[in-house]
């Protein structure tokens, strides 16, 4: 080979191979990247002041489709632990970011690698073969399971844990911050129990598929979707579908994420007479949102104002 | 112009032996960089270890008249086969393989094995491989925002194809201020590549330098910088050279909350060809500029000018335009609309050909996601 032309790029090579430019591990705080807004409150909450956290996909963005920045290359390059939803809900930009973080530890079954719905409570697994002609359905189930505050605390415990491995010297900080979560949790729980026990078995209809788990956590009966398939916008005919539905279920409210486009609900809204509540399915997807347990007295809030004064179709 | 669907330039076998040592040297990297082998789960039966597996279908439909680039009126342009798998704890393999619409004709797109795990923030890839020459180089067939290749790349890049060729590729990230995220590519090919590069001897390898430069300029919008060198000897004869140099630029706009219906993306590749031959060297130019701006859910409008120099006479310089029209019935397929007209510059004179193409492209199985 000829050594004149081959030389720069031996060069680069050797340059390229030459010390890491990653900083040391010094006595540093625990970097944590999610992909949910959630899971980084949730750290953020357990890990207090010994974690740094980042969030991918923000609160009012359709955890879907998130775009593969290279500047999220960069923050996973540096990240000890990463939180993921999982169930493929990050299949469509995740995994070419983990190719060039360079980062093994982040890596599924890394040392720094969560998948927050093992223990989770999984709703709409597929029964029968998935085929793309059903839409966007996840073969493992619906990955939206954050939205039940009972799979809150099972992703609390696994952060905690995963936090303690991670950082043995914080194990007592960790520990101490779920308890008094757990202990916060629950008060809440009952609070929103309360304040949902009259509209127990109310009848909604949702934008998306995001809403099973929180329809069960709070005895809500999901009777449709604006979404002919998941992922698939309404169209003409599935919107008089619903309109039809809703009508003859006496269907009060339709329940939407902040992401998806206002016209086609209040359009269905003006047929039916019904209210068109747009609540955050995350932390942070409006600005009452700001942490785990704030996000569903928002939620709880909205929806408990929306069925008060609804009237039936 | 030169077409692209003739005159294919003769391909020697690689030359293997010259490259072993590398190859070597990254495979013993990579061992050495094991630190946290994976669990292996038991032997299960059935096809858990089998590749992910994905078919693009690219079919391209084109009415109006061309005098210089005659493609057929209905053509299934592409069939691409995806093959993608982990290959143990230290790499992933990607195959691509391409069925074209001329009968028989199939190609290795790309296969490469990349190894993730090497140290010093280093991802080496080892295989056949699209050069990391620019944006649209890199990208598939499918990836791209229009049915056609712009000028630029069909006359100084050689083919719609552009660089692709075996070789080993090296990038590493380099340090730079907060947010700013910088990558240098070094790669080293056996230096063939269709109507633009050939190698008659071992010596003739092609050396490609790629850096890439991004930064967010807020939550909703990035831009990205690229510069691309590469030199390999030409179809001239052996001693006869092309360098060829690259800047690209991408400018993105998504705003997070709304990022299901409006986006805009502005991008401009500029690309500089110096060919020797034995009258001496040819210094062509061209680029193109695109838009594309998000109106709906699924619908996308874009505009495109491009124009180039030929390679081999800078005096005569192609012109383009297009509008494109693109609409998404769902994640997995796409059809587009390109009015295109194209005003080619030959030594006879002027050749106008407005064309409407029609491409619909679909996809089935688990293609792996595209990086940014």
């Amino acid at each position: 080979m000829n050594v004149r032309r081959i030389g720069p790029t031996l060069l680069l090579l050797i340059a390229a191979s030459l010390g890491p430019a990653r900083p040391a591990a010094a006595a540093r705080k625990v970097k944590v990247v999610t992909t949910l807004a959630d899971f980084a409150s949730l750290a953020e909450t357990i890990g207090g002041e010994r974690v740094e956290t980042m969030s991918l996909a923000k609160g009012y963005q359709d955890p879907h489709f998130v775009e593969p920045k290279p500047s999220f290359v960069l923050k996973l390059h540096d990240a000890d632990l990463l939180i993921v939803a999982g169930l493929e809900l990050e299949i469509g930009y995740l995994p070419p970011l983990l190719d060039q973080s360079r980062n093994e530890a982040v890596r599924p079954n890394g040392k720094g690698y969560l998948d927050a719905s093992v223990g989770c409570d999984i709703m709409e697994k597929p029964t029968e073969k998935v085929t793309r002609a059903m839409g966007d359905v996840h073969p493992y189930g619906n990955p939206h399971y954050w939205l039940d505050p009972q799979n809150g605390r099972v992703i609390a415990r696994a952060i905690a844990a995963k936090l303690e491995a991670l950082d043995p010297a914080g194990a007592e900080t960790y520990r101490k911050n779920l308890q008094a979560f757990e202990a916060r949790l629950t008060e809440a729980e009952a609070r929103w129990a309360r304040a949902m026990a009259p509209y127990a078995g109310a009848k909604v209809v949702t934008y998306h598929r995001s809403w099973p788990n929180f329809a069960k956590a709070f005895k809500l009966d999901v009777v449709g979707y604006l979404e002919p398939k998941p992922g698939i916008p309404p169209t003409p005919q599935h919107k008089l579908e619903i309109i039809n539905l809703m009508i003859s279920q006496k269907v009060p409210i339709i329940v939407m994420e902040v992401y998806f486009d206002e016209k086609d609900p209040n359009f269905v809204a003006s047929k039916t007479g019904a209210r068109v509540v747009i609540i955050p399915p995350s932390v942070g997807g409006v600005p009452a949102a700001k942490d785990y347990i704030s996000l569903f007295d928002t939620d709880v809030d909205q929806l408990v104002k929306a069925l008060s004064t609804a009237k039936k179709p | 112009m030169e077409s692209n669907t003739s005159g294919r330039a003769p391909r020697k076998r690689p030359a293997t032996r010259g490259r072993l040592p590398l190859v070597a040297a990254s495979l013993v990297v990579a061992a050495l960089s094991c630190v946290t082998p994976a669990a292996r789960a038991q032997a299960p039966a059935g096809n858990v270890f089998n590749p992910d597996i994905s078919v693009i279908g690219n079919f391209l439909g084109i009415a109006g008249h061309n005098a210089v680039d005659s493609q057929p009126s209905l053509q299934l342009k592409e069939a691409e086969l995806g093959l993608q798998a982990i290959v143990d704890p230290y790499a992933r393999a990607d195959f691509f393989l391409t069925f074209g619409s001329t009968s028989g004709s199939v190609g290795v797109e790309e296969g490469y094995v990349t190894f993730l795990t090497l140290p010093g923030d280093v991802i080496a890839k080892v295989g056949k491989l699209k050069g990391a020459f620019g944006k649209l180089n890199t990208e598939h067939t499918h990836a791209r925002l229009f049915a056609d290749v712009p000028l630029n790349m069909t006359n100084l890049l050689g083919s719609e194809d552009g660089i692709e060729d075996s070789g080993i590729s090296v990038s590493r990230l380099i340090p730079a201020p907060a947010g700013i995220f910088l990558e240098a590519t070094a790669q080293l090919f056996e230096g063939s590549s269709d109507n633009l590069f050939h190698a008659y001897t071992r010596n003739d390898v092609e050396p490609l330098f790629h850096l890439k430069g991004y930064g967010d300029l807020s939550e909703d919008s990035n831009l990205e910088i690229g510069g691309s060198w590469t030199q390999g000897t030409n179809l001239n004869g052996p001693g006869f050279r092309t360098s060829l140099t690259g800047i690209d630029a991408t400018f993105r706009w998504k705003p997070l909350s709304r990022g299901l219906y409006r986006s805009l993306l502005v991008r401009g590749e500029w690309t500089l060809s110096e060919k020797e031959s034995p009258t001496g060297t040819v210094r062509a130019e061209g680029y193109y500029l695109l838009a594309q701006y998000q109106l709906d859910r699924r619908w996308f409008a874009g505009y495109r000018h491009d124009e180039s120099d030929h390679a081999d006479d800078a005096s005569l310089r192609d012109r383009g335009n297009s509008l494109i029209v693109t609409y998404w019935p769902s994640e997995f397929s796409e059809v587009r609309a390109q009015a295109r007209r194209n005003v080619y510059d030959l030594p006879t004179g002027k050749s106008t050909a407005t064309e409407l193409l029609v491409q619909l492209q679909f996809s089935i199985g688990a293609h792996g996601a595209h990086s940014f």
